[in-house]
């Protein structure tokens, strides 16, 4: 059966160690729940969650939504913040995770890509050498969100258009943003096809769009 | 005190001889005798449950640390799973909260668990599990979540499509061409349906597919014509639409109008089938066929023309163009096909199926090409011709029922999965002659359940 591979990157560099990431994974509950609501992502979507601080490791290989459990996240004390390291094991992941169409075989639907940090990319060289790598591999939808005031939009404007930002890093504007990230996943299920540009719901009022 | 009475004081105490020569020898003055005793006791007595206590912790650690983890399930479906205990070091082992689910639970011998049943509800619930680590000791317990999800079939909904919207069409459609007998022979006739997939019903969106069919009995032609339009393009539905009737009604102009020169040219052909016969067959069926469809590719343009605001993206759609007739020596098909979905001649009895499109697929699941790119009428050849003694059907379908049926291109090619389309299409709709009443059972037939495959569907066939 053809999924829909969606990608989540999470930064768990130092800054985000206490209430923030428990707000994250009370975000991914909330979003788990939410789309296995609907019935076609329960049938279809598959979902990889890959972490990032100094080190940088796919927690959660791509993985059907119904057969999905949420793994332990966790932080260090502190550190730099591998985004592009990150990036570059996307790649990969990707590389090796997504089936491509063949004719003895269904290709899956484009992947989407959710990219959330609450800083800036320490490793900006190999950042920036991987955008390119990215955009190569073709994303139904590229999405990424700065968390808190001390997250950087502009690196993320590198990467993709689509990028907003939360005020502040609660639970309350996490479960919006992750309520919203599966609201789009639901539209991204059904809208790929002619256009490759996935039409994004509007953003909840806890989510600002980043000109 | 006598010997006597002193020996029974001492006796008072333990009761037990050794141990009284004991505390006697060691010096004890008998006033201290009962409460060193007793301190002896006391500090003992906490030290030994102390000592039970971290027994019990170090295998409620173990368990814990075996990471017990429940797949998920979905609800109205067995779900069966097991998990190991050690049943050397816990005993009374159960599993509360699970009967509640639906979920029988039982543990063997050897530790064994098993958990096994319907899951009678969908969310995210915690198990207790409870077991008896050391005598003395209170039962202890660990929280094992458990998930169950929705059974699929029970979120579709179906909203109805907006009265207001532009180009509107109903959610499903279906036709029936009755040919009539010849000769004193049954002929072939057509039946088609087309309805709304499940994906569009839950959003409120309209069907994007549509088809046309018709028969005329002047000159024995006839044309079918069937489309998709993309889910993501917003006048869709309407590039589908036009695309049917604009293919068809130009296919079935140009053989009322030329056919017979089409049908002497196959005559030809099918007397000496030399290359040089074929030409005109080639010439005559471009005429057709490959006009038709640029014919259409026109009319959405000028529809896109008349929208402000639209570009012709919007109106993206598939076409899948048949026509066939009946001559002495058996049937003439042609096709021209862009995008995906199938053609072919399905002949029940034959080794093989003849495929007369070859789908236009990409990289990912949903890329493919349609009639509104202006490159499809140059990229490759798009038309195929056959000529058969007879066949069961001839069958144009939509992605919506060819995806679930035949995954990829090259199950397409396999005899045995159209034999299993045929089957589950003959299970639900009586394909006899002139029965009418086959294009409603046909309609019904495209509620068939397939995971992941929501898809508009629309399929007509001669047969």
């Amino acid at each position: 059966m053809r999924r829909l591979p969606v990608y989540l990157l999470i930064d768990t560099s130092g800054s985000m160690r206490g209430e923030p990431i428990e707000s994250v994974k009370v975000g991914l509950e909330t979003m788990l729940s939410s789309l296995r609501q609907d019935p076609f992502a329960l049938e279809s979507v598959s979902i990889s969650i890959i972490t990032f601080d100094k080190e940088v490791k796919q927690i959660l290989p791509l993985t059907p939504l119904d057969e999905l459990q949420l793994p332990e996240i966790t932080t260090p004390e502190s550190g730099p913040t591998h985004t592009g390291l990150a990036l570059k094991l996307l790649c990969d992941r990707i590389d090796s995770e997504v089936i491509r169409s063949t004719p003895d075989r269904k290709g899956d639907w484009m992947p989407i890509l959710f990219l959330m940090t609450d800083g800036k990319p320490s490793d900006i060289q190999l950042y920036r050498e991987m955008i390119p790598e990215i955009k190569r591999r073709k994303f139904a939808a590229i999405i990424a969100c700065a968390a808190g005031m001390s997250a950087k939009t502009e690196p993320l404007k590198e990467l993709t258009d689509d990028v907003y930002s939360l005020d502040t890093v609660d639970s309350t504007a996490f479960r919006s943003f992750f309520k919203w990230v599966s609201d789009s996943i639901g539209i991204g299920n059904r809208s790929i096809g002619a256009t490759p540009d996935l039409e994004l719901p509007p953003p909840p009022p806890e989510v600002n769009i980043v000109i | 005190m006598n010997r006597q009475q002193r020996h029974n004081s001492r006796r008072q105490i333990t009761n037990d001889p050794l141990l009284d020569r004991l505390v006697r020898d060691a010096g004890i003055p008998d006033a201290d005798r009962e409460p060193f005793i007793k301190w002896i006791i006391d500090s003992h007595w906490s030290e030994f449950k102390e000592d039970r206590m971290n027994r019990r912790n170090i295998i409620e650690n173990d368990i814990k640390a075996l990471g017990i983890r429940l797949p998920n399930g979905t609800m109205n479906k067995e779900y069966e799973t097991s998990f190991q205990l050690p049943a050397d070091r816990i005993s009374g082992i159960a599993l509360l909260g699970a009967d509640e689910l639906g979920i029988e639970f039982s543990v063997s011998d050897d530790g064994l668990c098993s958990l096994k049943g319907i899951p009678a509800k969908s969310g995210d619930f915690t198990l207790t599990l409870r077991y008896r680590t050391v005598d003395g000791e209170p039962l202890s317990e660990l929280p094992i979540p458990i998930a169950f999800n929705p059974d699929p079939r029970s979120l579709w909904v179906a909203r109805p499509v907006p009265a207001d919207i532009q180009f509107p069409k109903a959610d499903e459609d279906c036709d029936y061409v009755c040919v009539k007998e010849f000769d004193g022979k049954p002929q072939k006739d057509i039946v088609a349906a087309s309805k709304r997939g499940r994906s569009h019903a839950q959003d409120g969106k309209p069907r994007d597919d549509d088809f046309r069919v018709s028969f005329n009995p002047q000159n024995g032609w006839y044309v079918l014509a069937v489309a998709d339009g993309a889910g993501s393009a917003k006048y869709s539905r309407e590039g589908s639409r036009i695309a049917c009737t604009v293919a068809e009604e130009y296919c079935k102009t140009y053989l009322a109008e030329r056919g017979h020169l089409l049908e002497e040219a196959v005559g030809k052909y099918a007397a000496v089938r030399s290359n040089e016969a074929l030409q005109p067959v080639v010439e005559k069926v471009h005429e057709a066929l490959f006009k038709g469809a640029t014919e259409a590719y026109r009319a959405i343009c000028r529809r896109k023309d008349e929208c402000e605001s639209a570009v012709l993206k919007d109106f993206s759609t598939t076409l899948l163009l048949a026509i066939c007739r009946k001559f002495s020596f058996g049937w003439f098909i042609a096709s021209f096909g862009v995008g995906d979905g199938a053609i072919a001649i399905y002949d029940k009895n034959a080794d093989a199926v003849r495929l007369l499109n070859e789908p236009d697929g990409g990289e990912f699941a949903g890329q493919t090409r349609f009639l509104t790119m202006e490159s499809i009428f140059r990229d490759r050849t798009r038309i195929r011709m056959s000529i058969v003694p007879d066949f069961t059907a001839l069958m144009l379908m939509t992605d919506g029922i060819s995806d679930p049926f035949f995954e990829t291109d090259a199950n397409l090619a396999r005899k045995e999965k159209w034999d299993a389309l045929w089957d589950s299409i003959t299970a639900d709709v009586e394909l006899t002659d002139d029965n009418r009443a086959a294009a409603c059972q046909l309609l019904d037939w495209l509620d068939f359940w397939s995971p992941g495959n929501h898809d508009d569907r629309t399929i007509a066939m001669v047969y």
